[in-house]
């Protein structure tokens, strides 16, 4: 029974130590998840036929719903638009999955998104920086932005 | 203010589903619990929110879901109380070394595959915001808990709480929840330190010191009290079931605001009440009704909120799916039944015990969401870990019937009976 016990138990726990260290070494992706503020000149779109799209947006303007280096971009404007994206080391990537919707003027705010931003830490904030754009549209610019993220909200103040 | 309208409705629909639901599982020879909590993942983005938006946007606003979450965790505060309540450590003292060793390596094995696959998932399915050691703890953890509510309505749903085999389950499922929440509580302290939010660790393990001391010294002769009246009046006044209430409601408060979760405190309560047979009866019958008719149901279904099997899109996150799947059953099935099988027990016992530890049931549940709500594991994992909780406890009873049948447990009672019955009467004084 003590051969038993020393076999099926102190083998795994020398492995889970082993396991421990060698974790140690591991990195994983760029924490993004959250709600961001953002900081843009959207009056460049103002008068354009794409600036539907960014009318009624509210601060926290994204949301990022993060599994590893894949994301799920939620834009808090009124068509919640959901772009799918992927973070590589500190590079952001996220579009919406959607082909372009036909038939429909290629600046509406049914045509794909695109943001691409550079993910930074200043001191203990986050921030982005990046552009928004719309694949389709010449007319819109791309837009510069700057995201700050919103300090994780505690469960009691939920 | 909540829209009470809002509340009831999500009351009377939530608990409606979950009993047609259990119903139909019953009907599939499944413990009502399984039914209860798939009937928490349909009313979720997962399938209602998916076929019908608009019915779900309806019945569960997003502002409404506060409401929801608290009734369900007050629900799942006292349940954790009655699962340290029937909680029986002298079980495991009456199959000596083969529980010791199945119910130590039925922990060890499946938490060490956890924390091996921890190695594969962290870089694919976490962020920094977690470290490695808090990640692979949590896996493991997560891996080797077993559902001891679940699996003792198993046992006695199958008639076969007074065989060998169902009370060697039960003593090791207890050694299993017990050390598990103990593992949890660890997890907990060493992620919020990580992030260096909250409650400093000093303070932590200060309090919890203070708080276990005040519990087990203080708290555990006022519960005696309670036995004590009960002995003499063969129940208990509405003062003191009040009373006792307001004991659990209290020692959660204070686990969550040592820094671990409202969880532990009920559960410790539940762990250090007498064990009297009666006594205990008597409180399970007073709170576990309410308590799993609607309360649990809340629980179940505020998961299947958070649950949505979208989220593991594309073959590469169900091959992740399939991954975990594949090390819980392993470390716990595997585990479990060799453990079993080098103490001496039959391959088909071994089997047998190997598959009841695997069920996972509604604790693995408890402890994915206390992972969600820590950070230490993201919402796509959380999902992956749902089915795999689903998964592992579906499987429980029709494996067992395949490597346990009714039949022949029938046979084994009626031998172990009639054994007994003749060793009596042999030992009987002329």
């Amino acid at each position: 029974m003590i051969t038993a016990y020393a076999c099926l138990v102190g083998i795994p726990l020398l492995g889970l130590i082993g396991i421990v260290r060698a974790g140690r070494r591991l990195v994983a992706p760029l924490s993004v998840g959250g709600n961001w503020n953002i900081e843009a000149d959207f009056a460049l779109w103002a008068d354009k036929p794409c600036g539907d799209l960014l009318a009624g947006a509210r601060q926290p303007a994204l949301s990022i719903s993060q599994s590893g280096d894949r994301l799920v971009i939620a834009l808090n404007n009124r068509q919640a638009t959901e772009l799918i994206g992927t973070i590589r080391a500190t590079f952001l990537r996220a579009g919406s999955e959607d082909p372009p919707a036909s038939g429909i003027d290629n600046c509406s705010a049914a045509q794909p998104i695109g943001v691409t931003a550079t993910v930074k830490n200043q001191g203990e904030q986050r921030t982005l920086t990046g552009t928004l754009r719309l694949n389709t549209c010449e007319a819109c610019p791309p837009v510069a932005f700057r995201a700050v993220r919103q300090p994780a909200q505690k469960k009691d103040d939920e | 203010m909540p829209n009470l309208a809002t509340l009831i409705i999500q009351i009377g629909v939530v608990i409606a589903v979950s009993r047609l639901v259990a119903v139909l599982f019953q009907k599939m020879q499944q413990p009502k619990v399984m039914g209860e909590m798939c009937a928490g993942i349909m009313l979720g983005p997962s399938l209602l929110g998916w076929i019908a938006p608009h019915v779900s946007g309806f019945l569960f606003p997003p502002a409404s879901l506060g409401y929801l979450n608290a009734l369900s965790q007050v629900g799942v505060v006292i349940y954790m109380f009655l699962v340290g309540l029937a909680l029986e450590p002298k079980a495991l003292r009456k199959h000596g070394h083969t529980a010791v060793l199945t119910s130590h390596v039925s922990i060890i094995a499946p938490f060490m595959f956890g924390a091996l696959l921890a190695l594969y998932l962290y870089p694919r399915l976490s962020d920094d915001s977690v470290g490695f050691i808090g990640f692979a703890l949590f896996m493991g953890a997560a891996m080797s808990i077993t559902a001891f509510p679940v699996l003792a309505r198993i046992l006695s749903d199958r008639d076969m709480m007074r065989t060998r085999l169902g009370s060697l389950a039960i003593a090791c499922a207890a050694v299993d929840d017990v050390t598990g929440w103990c593992i949890l509580a660890y997890i907990v302290i060493v992620v919020r330190s990580y992030h260096q939010a909250g409650t400093p660790l000093w303070a932590t393990l200060a309090g919890l010191g203070a708080f276990l001391i005040a519990m087990f010294y203080g708290v555990q002769r006022l519960l005696h009290g309670f036995e004590t009246a009960f002995k003499m009046r063969g129940r208990l006044s509405e003062n003191a079931m009040a009373l006792m209430v307001v004991v659990i409601l209290l020692s959660a408060v204070a686990t969550e605001r040592l820094g671990l979760h409202l969880l532990f405190g009920s559960f410790l309560a539940g762990v250090i009440m007498p064990k009297d047979g009666k006594f205990v009866r008597y409180i399970l019958d007073k709170l576990e009704t309410t308590t799993i008719v609607v309360l649990l149901p809340l629980y179940f279904a505020f998961t299947g909120l958070r649950t949505s099997v979208q989220m593991i899109q594309g073959g590469r996150m169900w091959i992740f799916c399939g991954l975990i799947i594949l090390t819980a059953v392993t470390g716990k099935l595997g585990g479990s039944m060799i453990a079993a099988r080098a103490a001496g027990a039959s391959w088909r016992e071994a089997g047998g015990l190997g598959t009841l530890m695997n069920a996972r049931g509604l604790m693995e549940l408890v402890i994915l969401n206390v992972g969600l709500d820590i950070g230490v594991i993201t919402p796509a994992l959380y999902s992956m870990m749902v089915v795999m909780a689903l998964v592992t406890t579906f499987m429980t009873t029709p494996l067992l019937e395949w490597i346990y049948p009714l039949r022949l447990i029938k046979q084994e009672t009626e031998h172990e009976i009639a054994g007994r019955d003749a060793a009596e009467a042999a030992y009987e004084p002329a």
